[in-house]
């Protein structure tokens, strides 16, 4: 199903609004993803991707938490929803099931 | 010291285009992000990134909707208020925008319709993948250090020497054409569009092989690619590759490729090609270094990046090494040019093109006109919408005095302008639609309108804008700049500035519409004298057969019995072989001519006309010395005629002088026994040609056939069975020579329909102006003609009155226009051999035609202000 497909770089994203466990905006899910997976990112991708999640009922938001680093602007703070946890769990699942059929190969 | 705060350019963007929903969580993280990068990268990094972050912010759900705008801005809603009073002016002055309308919308259709057949006419050639490095070479001819032949198509040599000694030439074509009647089993037709070409010809040329392989298909000696149109012809939906078609009868060829037609706007147009190397088995392989025989297309590939120029500039030294010695004995040089493919169809003229090409410099000239077009159009509009401006001037007191800021009134009146152009522009692109089948047939061109394309929408768009701003530009700073306390005080002064720009403006119109008429008069003119001048030859009542191709030995008798037959007819006044015919260049031409005892570097080039005996009386040509062929000598083989030009080159004082000299012609001996009269071989355009006239009584191109009958259609008829009889296997082709000579005007009178309707058009958008401007004027002085009738006007005096201004107007343009236009036409007439006068009526009757119009356009306004009673327009203050 289309509307609950879960990309790489959401199924991160997701796994990160997890983690932080409340405290997961923008910045906060930048800096997990940059230290933990290396790589480069870009806030208006993470946006985008947030807003995508949200829309799939992924994710859960809500304003707040200003900061005069921020010039005084909220934050639009994220929280992982059932669904979302479902469908991280379920994905989650499908990987080891495949990782267990995967015979024993030797490099 | 470093700036520790993100750009405020960017951030101000960023505040401006996000709509308030997202603006906190999305700048807020920017700033965030942004210190926490300058930690990582430093400020000057971090600055830089903002901005691309903001940019990548840019989506479209993120952006204020027209609602969030206009709440923030006073823009939006104030564009609003533009269109509504916009809008209300356009309906309340509903005759002022009707005119503006309508003659916007008619200059713009003429703009579209103008460059749509200038973008045609640049668009030749262009779809050749490579065509940036195909270049046709053109030769000139030169007898005693005079140019004496222009080629198209040159000597067959020049192509592969050329390609043999320069690296920078990578491959070169050859071509050259094949009169051919070609049949499959019981099809048979005349192939007008056959040529032989050589092998790379599909690899250089962009013309798609629907069938067969490009390098291959013109290799082998009889092989043949036809076009797909061809291919139906002969085959219907049957494969073509593999069949052999017979060419003339005797040859077959088998074809190897089937490629698709070649588009209309290419300068040349092929329906057939056989292989070159079947032309080298015919005539031997001489003709790969042949360079005294012409006729040959010549086509160079030069490597990427070859300055065609410098290359040309080494031709010559080459010709000099390769043929210098030669070319000094004959006391001849030649000389190569380049012609860019893609300019062929615009620049080139010359002996043997594929078909008759455009004309750049016409096409020029119908581009400025257009130009010209649109301005009086444009012009119309800044005139009446400055003489409105007393009327508007209560409407910008008004706004001023409500605390409207000049450039708020600057907007306002180009969002009038741009209103009218949209609406006109709507309009415009309908009439085209309409008008583009009728214009095709004026133009003599396939011309579509393409909604897809981007250049059209572009077209438009500049149009519009172009229009909008140098329309409204002026009227808006000229209503927006008055003073609000003097138009409410009611003292308004019409400035005399802008009554100047008015004057000037329609003085400008209604020259450029009387150049256009005076144009049109000339061309028309020439065309009837070209048409009308005696020729010095017969072209009327004349039938001309295309002779057989497919013969066979007996072909003497039977032409003679087939002549036999048909002289017996009544209706049949002559018949008469030839090689040529008139209307079109001799396609024979021979150099190295001269007088017996003269040296060969005095020989001279001439057109040579093939001809039976009954040839000059059935043309009706005068002879001026000597006699005409006779049947009854049987030496006559070895004389030939002349015209006078062809004395004159030759070097006779006299025509009689000329007489039983012997001319040398190709090893052979020839004596002149008469001299013919000059007549038009060509059109009027060209001057008269160096002709000599070989006995050939077999001549099998043309035979001509002087008729005088009401029925055509049935001894037409009665030909045919004759022919068919004679000449079986041979497709029956004829034309009326009347008809294919009009032919050499068919661009002339081409140019001179479109012309003509342009300038009725220019004409017509100037009298709207002037009509528009005359009834405004009028009402502005109706109290005045009600003052001065009262005191014993009479309509007479009161429309001297107010047409006086007008009058002295339109002379100011007759009096400018009669100095442009001649410069105009007489440089056009320039390029005609024999040209018409202009006469003084050429500018006096269109100068007259056009005061009546413009007094008429006037009167109309002016008579129903002097007949009013002036009781009703003093009654209401």
């Amino acid at each position: 199903m289309k509307g609950t497909y879960l990309g790489e770089f959401e199924e991160l994203v997701l796994l990160t609004v997890a983690v932080l466990n409340g405290e997961a905006y923008g910045i906060s899910i930048a800096k997990v993803i940059e230290e933990e997976a290396e790589r480069a990112v870009t806030i208006s991708t993470i946006h985008n991707v947030l807003y995508r999640l949200e829309k799939k009922g992924f994710v859960k938001s809500r304003l707040g938490g200003a900061t005069a680093e921020r010039g005084g602007r909220n934050k639009r703070l994220f929280s992982i929803t059932a669904t979302g946890h479902a469908a991280l769990n379920q994905s989650n699942k499908l990987r080891n099931r495949l990782w267990n059929l995967m015979p024993e190969l030797k490099f | 010291m470093e700036n520790k705060k993100p750009p405020a350019l960017a951030d101000a963007f960023l505040e401006w285009y996000c709509s308030k929903e997202f603006i906190d969580e999305v700048q807020g993280d920017l700033h965030e992000w942004f210190h926490h990068r300058a930690k990582k990268q430093g400020y000057r990094k971090a600055r830089l990134m903002y901005f691309l972050d903001v940019i990548r912010f840019l989506r479209s759900y993120r952006v204020k909707s027209i609602d969030e705008l206009s709440q923030n801005s006073n823009h939006i809603a104030m564009l609003r208020n533009y269109l509504t009073t916009s809008w209300r002016s356009l309906i309340k002055n509903k005759a002022f925008s009707i005119i503006n309308i309508l003659g916007l919308a008619v200059g713009m259709s003429s703009f579209l319709l103008i460059s749509l057949y200038v973008t045609h006419e640049r668009s030749y050639d262009q779809f050749h993948e490579n065509g940036e490095n195909v270049y046709r070479l053109k030769l000139s001819r030169y007898n005693d250090g005079v140019l004496s032949t222009e080629w198209a198509a040159g000597c067959s040599a020049i192509g592969s020497a050329l390609n043999d000694n320069f690296p920078e030439v990578i491959d070169y074509v050859r071509m050259t054409p094949s009169n051919a009647v070609v049949s499959y089993g019981d099809k048979v037709f005349r192939e007008e569009n056959a040529y032989y070409a050589s092998e790379s010809f599909f690899e250089h040329f962009t013309i798609p092989l629907i069938e067969g392989v490009d390098s291959s298909v013109l290799v082998k000696p009889y092989t043949a690619a036809i076009s797909e149109t061809t291919a139906k012809k002969y085959f219907g939906d049957d494969q073509a590759v593999g069949k052999t078609l017979r060419h003339n009868g005797t040859r077959d060829f088998e074809i190897t490729g089937v490629f698709k037609n070649v588009p209309t706007n290419s300068h040349f147009n092929m329906d057939m090609l056989f292989s070159f190397e079947t032309f080298v088995d015919i005539v031997g392989d001489d003709v790969y270094t042949a360079w005294d025989w012409d006729g040959f297309y010549n086509y160079i590939v030069l490597a990427d990046g070859t300055d065609p120029k410098t290359f040309e500039s080494k031709i010559p030294d080459f010709i000099q090494k390769e043929r210098g010695e030669q070319l000094t004995e004959q006391n001849h040089m030649i000389e190569f040019e380049l012609q860019p493919v893609t300019d062929i169809h615009l620049t080139s003229d010359y002996m043997m093109e594929f078909k008759p090409n455009g004309d750049g410099e016409a096409t020029n000239f119908l581009f400025i006109i257009s130009i010209f077009i649109i301005a009086i159009a444009w012009v119309n509009y800044i005139n009446l919408a400055t003489a409105k401006s007393m009327e508007r001037s209560r409407e910008v007191g008004i706004r001023k005095v409500m605390g409207s800021m000049r450039s708020q009134l600057i907007r306002q009146f180009l969002v009038e302008s741009f209103l009218l152009n949209i609406l006109a522009l709507t309009l415009s692109v309908a009439v085209v639609f309409l008008m583009l089948p009728y214009f095709n047939q004026l133009s003599g061109r396939e011309l579509a309108v393409d909604f897809t394309s981007l250049e059209f929408w572009l077209t438009l768009g500049v149009l519009l804008l172009t229009g909008a701003m140098f329309s409204g530009l002026y009227p808006a700073f000229v209503l927006s700049g008055f003073k609000p306390v003097a138009i409410l005080k009611g003292k308004f002064i019409n400035s005399s500035k802008g009554n100047y720009l008015r004057k000037g403006l329609v003085v400008f119109q209604f020259l450029a519409s009387l150049v256009l008429m005076v144009g049109t008069l000339t061309v028309f003119q020439q065309l009837r004298y070209m048409r009308n001048e005696d020729l010095g030859v017969k072209i009327d009542q004349t039938l001309v057969i295309q002779g057989p191709n497919v013969t066979d030995s007996l072909y003497d008798d039977r032409l003679n019995t087939f002549k036999q037959t048909l002289t017996s007819f009544a209706e049949i006044r002559s018949i008469t072989a030839s090689t040529a015919v008139p209307g079109t260049q001799p396609p024979w031409n021979a150099g190295g001519i001269r007088l017996l005892e003269q040296d060969q570097t005095e020989a001279q080039q001439y057109r040579v006309v093939g001809a039976d005996h009954d040839f000059v009386d059935a043309y009706d040509l005068d002879l001026l010395a000597g006699r005409k062929f006779d049947k009854e000598r049987v030496n006559d083989q070895s004389t030939v005629l002349m015209n006078e030009s062809a004395t004159e080159l030759m070097g006779f004082e006299s025509i009689d002088e000329a007489l039983n000299r012997d001319i040398f012609f190709w090893g052979d001996t020839f004596r002149i026994v008469g001299v013919l009269k000059d007549y038009h071989q060509e059109s009027l355009k060209k001057s008269f040609e160096p002709l000599i006239f070989r006995l050939i009584p077999n001549a099998s191109n043309f035979y001509s056939v002087s008729i005088s009958t009401n029925d055509i259609p049935y001894l037409i008829e009665k030909i045919e069975d004759e022919w068919k009889a004679e000449f079986p296997g041979n497709p029956f082709d004829f034309f009326f020579l009347d008809d294919h000579y009009d032919q050499q005007y068919k661009s002339e009178i081409q140019f001179g329909k479109v012309f003509g309707l342009f300038a009725g058009l220019a004409i017509f958008i100037a009298c709207l102006g002037l009509f528009g401007l005359a009834s405004y004027m009028t009402a502005q002085r109706t109290k005045e003609i009600g003052v001065r009738k009262i005191l014993g006007a009479s309509l007479a005096s009161v429309l001297s009155l107010l047409s006086k201004d007008f009058v002295r107007l339109i002379l100011v343009s007759i009096l400018f226009a009669i100095p442009v236009s001649w410069f105009v036409m007489d440089d056009w007439l320039s390029g005609f051999a024999n040209q018409i006068n202009l006469s003084w009526w050429i500018f006096t009757a269109p100068s007259i035609l056009i005061l009546v119009i413009a007094l008429g356009t006037v009167a109309l306004q002016t008579i129903r202000a002097g007949i009013s009673n002036p009781v009703d327009s003093l009654r209401h203050e």
